[in-house]
C-alpha cells in the first residue's frame, strides 16, 4: 500500500465520521463504501429490531421500502444473521464476515428469504460485519453489510481486510452519533419534565441570558404583571425583567450571587424576592438559585448560570379528587368536599360552592377525618398538598437563545 | 511522506484517537505529543485554533507544555494547525508538513462533535440542576419502569425502602422500579405503561396514580405518572425517558423553612416557630404548651402571620406554604429547597 492508498482511505474514514453529526448521510457514506469495497449494495441495520420497536435500517442501492418489506415480511428470516448468531459470531463486535465463510450459496438458495427477498433484488453475496453485538448492554445487534449480485460474484479477500480497516471507524462514528442522541434525548426529556410542573423554573446563563423557561414561566411573563422578558442589551437574548425598582435590585442581587460574581452571598437561597404586580394581585415570589449540579461539576467546566423559580399564588389550586378518593376510599361527594376545604375557605362557601346543605357537609366533613385520620382542616390541607394538579399549561416552553 | 506499508495501522490508529478525544477532551495533550511524534518533528508545539468556552469567554487555554490550545473567533473552527520548533531546533522540513495535513480533516471533525457534545452537555446539567432543587421527589422513567434519572428527594424515597425501591439488574445500564407487594408491583407497571403509550399522542396533562402501601404500615406513598411528550422516532425505544413520575410520601413528618418565611415575608422568629407548629395542624393549646406561650399570644401570632402571609385560614396558609415550596420532609434537613409534600 502506498501513498494513495493511504490518503483514499482517510478520505473514507473522514467521511464515516460525517454521519456522526449527520445521520441523514448514511446512505452516501454506504454508498462510497460499497464502491470502496466493490459492493453493489449496502445496509447498516438491525436486523432483530424493527422500526416500530426503534430499530433502523440505512440502505444504499435498494429502497428504504425494501428495507420495510424485510422487517415486516420476513422478520427473523435472514439467513446470514441466523447462521452468524447460531456460530456465535453475532456475539463478536467487530467480527467481519465473508458470506461464503458460514453459508455456502447453495443453502442460501434453499431459503424463502433468498428466493421472495434477496433474488429479485439481484443479492447473492454478503460481506459484513458486526457493530454492536447481542451482548451490548443497551442497544440491539447492528450491523453493516455489503452486498454483490450475480455478475459481481463473492467478495474476496481483499475486501474483508479493507472492511477490517474502516470497521473500527464506523463503530466509533455510531457511538459518538448515538452518544450527541443520547444527550439530546436526555436534555428533552429533563425539559419535558420541567414542562409538567407548575412553578415557573427559567435557565439563565452566566450572562442572565434567558436558555429555558418553561410553560408556567412563560405564563407569567405572558400576563405582564409585574415580571417580564426584556432583551438582553448588547447581544441576543432575554433578560427577566422586574418591573418593580425596589424588587430589581434584589433579583439582580440575587443574580450575581447565584452565578457567582459575589461569592460571600451565600445565604441568597433561603430568601424569596416579592415582585409587586400592577394587578394588586398577591406578588409573585422569586427565588433564585445556582445551577451548578449538586453532584458535584466536572473538572474544567463553564459556569452552568443560574436558576430561578417563580411562583404565582394568584392561580388557584385543584386538587386532584380522582386521586383523593383512590388513596383514602373517600366517595365522589366526600372527596369533592374535602379537595374544595383543603385550600382554604369555610364550610359554609364550601357547602353552598357544591350545592349541599350545612348539615351535609358536616356530615360528608366528618367521614372524610375518619377516613383520612386527619382531625383538623390544617391536617386535610397538609395530606391535600401532593394531590394538587398542575394546572394546564398554556403554549410549550420556548428556547429563545438556543 | 514514505509509503510504507507500517504506517498505515499507525496512521488509523492516530485517527480514531482524534474521534475518541472528541468524547474525552481530557485525551488532547497526549494526542498532540502523539501527533508531533507522528510528523517527525521532534520537541514541538503544536497550536490549534478553536473554540474553548470559558467562564470569563474565549480564552486562551495550555494544556500541557508543547502542546496548546489557542482562541479563536466563534464559529470559526479548526483551519490549521501549526507546529512550532525553538529557534534552535532544526527548521521543519516539507515531508513533515505533509505527514500531518492528512489529518488535518479529521482534528477540525472532531473538535465540532466535541464542541456540539459540550454544548449539549452544559444544557443537560442545567435542566438536571434545575430538577435536582425542586421540592418534589421526581423520576424519569422509561416504559418498563427504568430510571433514567431521579432527583434527590427521590432517591430518598426509594432509598428509604417503603415498599419501593431502586433496585439494578446485573448488566443493565440503568436501574428499575421495583414494588416489593406483586399485586401492587401489577398496578404501578400498568399505570407507567398507560403512561408512556400517551407519550407518543398530543400529552394529556392529566396524571395517572397509584398507590404504594408502606411495608410498616400506615399512610402509603402516592407516585403520579404523566407522559413526557412526542420523541423522535430512531432508536429511541432502547434508552428513552417516556414517563414523569412524582413520588410524593404524605406520611412523612414535616416542617417549614422558617428561615425563609422570616428573611422573605418578615415573620418575627417566634411568628415562624408558630407556623411550624400551625401549618402540622396541632391544636392551639397543644401548640401554646409547646412553644411555652400563652394561649392568647399564639392567636396573635396566628393573626400577624395570616396578615403577612395574606391567607385567611389555616388550611390556605398550609396551601400557601406548600406552593411555595417551603414545606420540607423533616428527614431531609440541611437540603436547600427540601419540601416533600407539594403541589406539582
Amino acid at each position: 500500500m502506498g501513498f494513495g492508498d493511504l490518503a483514499e482511505l482517510s478520505r473514507m474514514v473522514a467521511r464515516i465520521y460525517e454521519g456522526t453529526t449527520d445521520p441523514g448521510a448514511w446512505p452516501s457514506i454506504l454508498k462510497d463504501l460499497s464502491l470502496f469495497l466493490g459492493a453493489s449494495k449496502a445496509a447498516l441495520l438491525t436486523p432483530t429490531v424493527g422500526p416500530e420497536a426503534g430499530g433502523f435500517g440505512f440502505v444504499h442501492g435498494m429502497a428504504q421500502e425494501d428495507m420495510d418489506r424485510n422487517y415486516r415480511e420476513f422478520p427473523g428470516e435472514d439467513a446470514w444473521v441466523r447462521r452468524s448468531m447460531a456460530l456465535g459470531l453475532i456475539q463478536m463486535e467487530g467480527a467481519v464476515v465473508l458470506g461464503e465463510e458460514i453459508l455456502s450459496y447453495d443453502e442460501l438458495q434453499e431459503t424463502r428469504w433468498h428466493r421472495q427477498f434477496l433474488a429479485p433484488l439481484d443479492i447473492h453475496h454478503v460481506l459484513s460485519s458486526v457493530i454492536y453485538g447481542a451482548n451490548h448492554p443497551v442497544f440491539p445487534v447492528l450491523i453493516c453489510s455489503f452486498y454483490s449480485g450475480k455478475a459481481g460474484g463473492p467478495f474476496g479477500i481483499h475486501a474483508k481486510e479493507s472492511l477490517g480497516l474502516v470497521l473500527p471507524h464506523l463503530t466509533r462514528a455510531i457511538g459518538l452519533m448515538l452518544l450527541l442522541r443520547d444527550t439530546d434525548y436526555r436534555v428533552v426529556a429533563s425539559l419535558a419534565a420541567m414542562e409538567r410542573l407548575d412553578r415557573g423554573i427559567v435557565l439563565v446563563d452566566q450572562d442572565g441570558v434567558l436558555v429555558h423557561a418553561n410553560p408556567a414561566a412563560h405564563r407569567i411573563f405572558k400576563a405582564r404583571d409585574g415580571l417580564v422578558l426584556e432583551p438582553a442589551p448588547g447581544r441576543q437574548g432575554w433578560l427577566v425583567g422586574v418591573g418593580d425598582p425596589s424588587a430589581r435590585g434584589m433579583m439582580s442581587k440575587a443574580l450575581d450571587g447565584a452565578l457567582g460574581n459575589r461569592p460571600e452571598n451565600l445565604s441568597r437561597f433561603s430568601r424569596g424576592i416579592l415582585v409587586p404586580r400592577p394587578s394588586c394581585r398577591d406578588p409573585y415570589v422569586v427565588r433564585v438559585s445556582d445551577a451548578s449540579p449538586l453532584r458535584g461539576l466536572r473538572p474544567g467546566q463553564a459556569h452552568p448560570g443560574a436558576i430561578l423559580f417563580l411562583t404565582d399564588n394568584a392561580v388557584p389550586l385543584l386538587v386532584d379528587e380522582a386521586l383523593l378518593e383512590e388513596l383514602y376510599g373517600l366517595s365522589r361527594a366526600e372527596s369533592r368536599l374535602a379537595a374544595a376545604l383543603s385550600l382554604g375557605g369555610t364550610l359554609e362557601e364550601a357547602a353552598w360552592d357544591l350545592g349541599i346543605s350545612l348539615n351535609t357537609a358536616k356530615t360528608q366533613l366528618k367521614e372524610v377525618y375518619a377516613k383520612t385520620g386527619a382531625h383538623t382542616r390544617a391536617q386535610l390541607a397538609k395530606m391535600a398538598l401532593p394531590m394538587v394538579k398542575p394546572q394546564v399549561p398554556g403554549p410549550r416552553g420556548a428556547s429563545l437563545e438556543q | 511522506m514514505s509509503s510504507d506499508l507500517g504506517s498505515l495501522p499507525s496512521f488509523l490508529h492516530l485517527v480514531g484517537r482524534i474521534y475518541d478525544a472528541a468524547a474525552s477532551p481530557g485525551e488532547w495533550p497526549d494526542l498532540l505529543a502523539s501527533l508531533a511524534e507522528w510528523a517527525g518533528a521532534g520537541p514541538t508545539a503544536l497550536l490549534m485554533p478553536t473554540l474553548w468556552r470559558q467562564a470569563e469567554g474565549l480564552a486562551f487555554l495550555e494544556l500541557v507544555t508543547g502542546a496548546v490550545f489557542e482562541a479563536a473567533e466563534p464559529s470559526t473552527l479548526l483551519r490549521d494547525l501549526t507546529a512550532r520548533r525553538r529557534d534552535a531546533d532544526p527548521p521543519f522540513r516539507p515531508e513533515e508538513a505533509e505527514r500531518l495535513s492528512p489529518l488535518l480533516p479529521h482534528m477540525t471533525r472532531a473538535l465540532a462533535i466535541m464542541i456540539r457534545l459540550e454544548e449539549k452537555e452544559r444544557l443537560l446539567e442545567t435542566t438536571e440542576a434545575a430538577l435536582e432543587r425542586i421540592p418534589q421527589a421526581v423520576a424519569l422513567l422509561g416504559s418498563g419502569g427504568e430510571v433514567h434519572y431521579a432527583n434527590p428527594p427521590a432517591e430518598r424515597i426509594l432509598a428509604a425502602e417503603h415498599g419501593i425501591s431502586l433496585r439494578r439488574q446485573a448488566g443493565a445500564p440503568v436501574p428499575y422500579l421495583h414494588v416489593d407487594d406483586p399485586a401492587v408491583r401489577e398496578r404501578v407497571a400498568a399505570r407507567i405503561r398507560d403512561a408512556a403509550c400517551g407519550a407518543g399522542r398530543e400529552p394529556s396533562r392529566s396524571f395517572e396514580g397509584a398507590t404504594v402501601p408502606r411495608a410498616s404500615g400506615g399512610c402509603p406513598l402516592v407516585i403520579r405518572f404523566t407522559p413526557l411528550g412526542k420523541g423522535a422516532a430512531f432508536l429511541e425505544g432502547f434508552r428513552k425517558a417516556r414517563v414523569l413520575a412524582i413520588l410524593t410520601d404524605p406520611g412523612a413528618p414535616t416542617e417549614v423553612d422558617q428561615a425563609f418565611l422570616v428573611s422573605t415575608f418578615g415573620l418575627t422568629a417566634a411568628e415562624g416557630r408558630a407556623v411550624d407548629g400551625l401549618h402540622r395542624g396541632d391544636a392551639l393549646a397543644d401548640l401554646a404548651r409547646l412553644l411555652n406561650v400563652t394561649l392568647n399570644t399564639l392567636k396573635t401570632q396566628e393573626k400577624e402571620i395570616f396578615a403577612k402571609l395574606g391567607v385567611d385560614s389555616r388550611a390556605a396558609m398550609t396551601a400557601f406554604l406548600g406552593r411555595l415550596d417551603v414545606i420540607r420532609s423533616k428527614a431531609a434537613a440541611g437540603g436547600g429547597l427540601d419540601a416533600e409534600s407539594l403541589p406539582g
